[in-house]
C-alpha cells in the first residue's frame, strides 16, 4: 500500500487537531491572563508608588536635610554592601531590590538635595507632576513626580519596571506551569480514547479480511457504537445479497445441466429406437448422426455439472481418507464398455494394497476419469490406453497414457482452457475436462504435467504430494 | 421377463416402453410413485427400473419400503441426479445398480440382463438347458446348434419358464408375465404360444399339469 492509498489515519489526525486547538486555546488565554495580571500589578504598583511619594514628601523638609546631610547620605549609601555573596534576596544588611528602587529629592529644579545612591545625579524624570517611563542605563523605570507648595522641592520615586514584570511573570508562570505538565497526560487520554473509540472499525475490517468470497458471514451484533453499527447493519445487508447471487449463480449451471438430463435421455432413447426399428439405409445413416449429436450434447452437459461441482471454494472438512486404488478399480469397471466400443485395449496396473491419501472422494475420482475419458476419446479406434498408479513412501503418481495423436508443446498450456478444443480434432469432446482436471488438482495440490508418451500420444502424470 | 418401469418423464418412459418391449420384455409403465410401490406388493414383477425424482413418493423411499417388506426385486435406479450421496444411499438402501441419465439404450439392457442374471444366479450369460441353448444377449435360441427363430412372446415365456426352472407356472400368472396389464388377453393365448414353443423346439420341453399349470421338463 502506498501512502496514497493508504489515506490519511483519523487517529493521528484527531490527536493533532485535538492537541492543537488545546494548545492554541491555552495560549491564547494565558495571554490575556498575562496582559490582565500586568495591568493590575501595574495599577497596584503605582498606587503604592504614589502614596509612598506623599508621605515621603510630607515628612521632607529641605532644612532638616541639609543639617543632617552627611549622615543621611551615609545611611543610604549601599555600595559597599556585596549582596552577591548571600543566596536569599532579603540579607540582614538589605534587599538586594534596594537597587531597582530609587529616589531623588530636588530643590528649585535645580539643585539636589537627597538621591538614594542607586541613581546618578541628573534628573531620573522630567520634573512635572505625574507618572512617567524613563529609560535610566537601559533599565525602564517608572516613576512618580510629586511637587510640595510648602517646602518648594519636588520629589522623584521610581522603580525598575522588571519589578513589576518580575511578579506579572510570576502570576503567569504559575498559569502555564500545570498546563505543560498536562500536556502529555491529556495527549495519552485522547490517544486512549480515539483507540478505543475506532477499536471496533478494526475488528470489523479483520472479519472483512477472513471473508471468503463465496460464503460471506455477516458480522455478529456486538456492543458497538451507532456509527460503527450503521456501517456493520448496510455491510450485513451486503453480504446476504451477495450470498444469495451467489447460490443462485452456483445452482444455475448444475440445475441447467440437470434439467437437461430428462430430455435428453428421451430424445437418446428414442433415437435408439428409431435406429433398431428402420430399415432404409439413408435414414438409418441420419440417425446415427443424430445419435452423435444427442451423445456430444450429454456429453457436454455431464462436463458442465462436473466442472460446477469442482469449480467452487471447497471446505477443509470435505477431505477425507480415499482409498486411490478402490476409486481406479471402479474406474476400470465404468470405462470397460466405452473401451469395447471403440475396440479399445484399455490396461491398469495398479498396486495391490489400498493407497490412503486426503482428497475429496467424488473430485478425485472425476480428475482421473475425466483422463480415461479423454484418452479413449482422443485415440482411434483399436488403441491402447494405459492408467499406471504408482506408490512408494516417497510419492503418489497416477499416470495415463494413451497411443493417439498427443499435443504439441505449444498447445499443451492452452488445452487445459475452458472450451478449448485443438483445431481440427473429429472427436466429440466438450473442451472442458482438462480444465476440470485442472482445477480438482488445484484443489488437491496435485501436480498435473501433460508429457509425451513414448508412441507419440499424450501421457498425463498426477504427482500427489503428501505435504497437504 | 415382466419389467415395471417407473418413470415420471412421459417422453422418455414412452421410448424406453418401446425399446425395451423390442428386447423383448414386458414392460408396464408407472408415472406416480404410490401407485408404483403399490404395484410391487401386490403384482409380480422380474425387474423394476425406477427413477428417484417422483410425484406421490421418492425413488428412495420406494427402495426402502420393499426392501424393509423382504421384497427382493432387482432395483435398477435411473435418475438424473449423479451426486455421490444420491448414489451411495440408494445403493446403501438397496437398490442393485444405479444408471445416470442420459444413457446408452445398450448400455441399459445390457445392465438390465447383469441384473437378472445376477438374481436368477446364471453365472454364464449363456444357459444350457439339455437339447436346447439360450444367448440371453441377443435374445437367441439353438435347438442342438440350429437357430431356432422364437416370436417376442414365445422367447419371453420361454424365459420365464427358465428363470422358474423347478415351479410349476399357473396360466394366470403366465398371462401377467406375458401381457401385463395393458393388453386384452385372448383366452386361449397362452395355450397357443405353448403349443407353438413345443412345435419349435421339441414337445416334452413342457409339461402340462393339469389343472394347475405348466413346467419346464429338461432332458437330458
Amino acid at each position: 500500500m502506498t501512502d496514497k492509498e493508504r489515506g490519511y489515519s483519523l487517529k493521528n489526525r484527531l490527536i493533532k487537531q485535538l492537541l492543537g486547538s488545546f494548545v492554541i486555546i491555552t495560549i491564547l488565554s494565558l495571554f490575556g491572563i498575562y496582559l490582565d495580571t500586568r495591568h493590575e500589578v501595574e495599577e497596584l504598583f503605582d498606587a503604592s508608588l504614589a502614596q509612598t511619594s506623599r508621605v515621603l514628601l510630607g515628612l521632607l523638609h529641605p532644612e532638616t536635610i541639609k543639617q543632617n546631610n552627611d549622615s543621611l547620605h551615609k545611611s543610604l549609601d549601599i555600595h559597599d554592601i556585596d549582596f552577591d555573596i548571600f543566596d536569599e534576596e532579603a540579607t540582614p544588611y538589605g534587599h538586594k531590590y534596594e537597587k531597582k528602587l530609587a529616589f531623588q529629592v530636588w530643590e528649585n529644579k535645580q539643585n539636589l538635595l537627597l538621591k538614594s545612591s542607586s541613581i546618578d545625579i541628573k534628573p531620573m524624570a522630567p520634573l512635572n507632576p505625574g507618572f512617567s517611563y524613563v529609560t535610566i542605563e537601559d533599565y525602564r523605570w517608572r516613576t512618580f513626580c510629586l511637587y510640595s507648595e510648602h517646602s518648594k522641592v519636588w520629589l522623584i520615586v521610581g522603580e525598575r519596571d522588571d519589578i513589576r514584570g518580575e511578579l506579572t511573570h510570576d502570576i503567569a508562570f504559575n498559569h502555564i506551569l500545570p498546563v505543560i505538565f498536562i500536556l502529555p497526560f491529556l495527549a495519552g487520554v485522547i490517544w486512549l480514547t480515539i483507540s478505543k473509540a475506532i477499536h471496533p472499525l478494526q475488528s470489523l475490517v479483520n472479519h472483512v479480511d477472513k471473508q471468503n468470497y463465496h460464503q460471506l458471514e455477516s458480522v455478529d451484533k456486538k456492543n458497538w457504537p451507532y456509527e460503527v453499527n450503521i456501517l456493520t447493519r448496510a455491510m450485513n445487508h451486503l453480504f446476504q445479497r451477495l450470498n444469495q447471487s451467489y447460490q443462485r449463480e452456483k445452482r444455475f449451471t448444475s440445475d441447467v445441466a440437470h434439467e437437461l438430463r430428462n430430455p435428453l435421455a428421451a430424445l437418446s432413447v428414442h433415437n435408439d429406437n428409431a435406429i433398431a426399428e428402420n430399415n432404409d439405409s439413408g435414414i438409418t445413416d441420419i440417425l446415427v448422426n443424430m445419435r452423435r449429436g444427442i451423445g456430444r450434447l450429454s456429453h457436454l452437459v455431464a462436463q458442465l455439472l462436473a466442472l460446477s461441482r469442482a469449480d467452487r471454494e471447497v471446505q477443509a472438512d470435505e477431505f477425507s481418507k480415499v482409498d486411490l486404488l478402490s476409486i481406479c478399480q471402479q474406474l476400470q469397471q465404468q470405462f470397460e464398455f466405452q473401451a469395447e466400443i471403440k475396440e479399445q485395449k484399455l490396461s491398469f496396473q495398479l498396486p495391490d494394497e489400498p493407497i490412503e491419501i486426503s482428497a475429496i472422494e467424488v473430485l478425485l475420482s472425476s480428475m482421473i476419469a475425466n483422463l480415461i475419458d479423454n484418452a479413449l476419446r482422443y485415440s482411434p479406434p483399436g488403441s491402447s490406453v494405459q492408467v499406471i498408479c504408482e506408490h512408494n513412501a516417497e510419492l503418489t503418481k497416477v499416470i495415463v497414457e494413451d497411443s493417439g495423436q498427443g499435443i504439441g508443446d505449444e498447445l499443451k498450456a492452452r488445452v487445459m482452457d475452458r472450451f478449448y478444443r485443438i483445431p481440427g480434432s473429429r472427436a466429440t469432446g466438450s473442451g472442458l475436462g482438462l480444465s476440470i482436471v485442472k482445477r480438482i488438482a488445484e484443489i488437491h495440490h496435485v501436480d498435473l504435467q501433460l508429457l509425451d508418451s513414448p508412441d507419440g500420444g499424450l501421457k498425463v502424470q498426477l504427482i500427489f504430494s503428501f505435504s497437504h | 421377463m415382466r419389467i415395471l418401469l417407473v418413470e415420471d418423464d412421459e417422453l422418455l418412459g414412452n421410448g424406453l416402453k418401446r425399446a425395451l418391449s423390442r428386447e423383448s420384455y414386458l414392460v408396464d409403465w408407472l408415472l406416480d410413485g404410490k401407485q408404483a410401490l403399490q404395484a410391487l406388493q401386490t403384482d409380480e414383477f422380474s425387474l423394476v427400473i425406477l427413477d428417484l425424482t417422483l410425484p406421490g413418493m421418492d425413488g428412495l423411499d420406494i427402495i426402502k419400503n420393499l426392501r424393509k417388506a423382504k421384497n427382493e426385486i432387482p432395483i435398477l435406479v435411473l435418475t438424473a441426479r449423479d451426486s455421490l450421496t444420491d448414489k451411495v444411499s440408494g445403493l446403501d438402501l438397496g437398490a442393485d445398480d444405479y444408471l445416470v441419465k442420459p444413457f446408452e439404450l445398450s448400455e441399459l439392457v445390457a445392465r438390465i440382463r447383469a441384473l437378472s442374471r445376477r438374481h436368477y444366479n446364471h453365472i454364464d450369460p449363456h444357459i444350457e438347458l439339455g437339447r436346447i441353448s439360450i444367448n440371453p444377449n441377443n435374445n437367441e435360441v439353438f435347438l442342438e446348434g440350429i437357430p431356432i427363430h422364437l416370436s417376442r412372446r414365445e422367447y419371453a415365456l420361454l424365459m420365464e419358464f427358465v428363470n422358474h426352472k423347478q415351479q410349476i407356472l399357473s396360466r394366470a400368472k403366465l398371462e401377467t408375465v406375458l401381457y401385463g396389464w395393458d393388453e386384452d388377453v385372448e383366452s386361449n393365448a397362452i395355450e397357443v404360444h405353448i403349443h407353438n414353443l413345443r412345435k419349435k423346439l421339441y414337445p416334452e420341453l413342457i409339461k402340462t399339469r393339469r389343472g394347475i399349470g405348466y413346467s419346464l421338463e429338461v432332458l437330458s
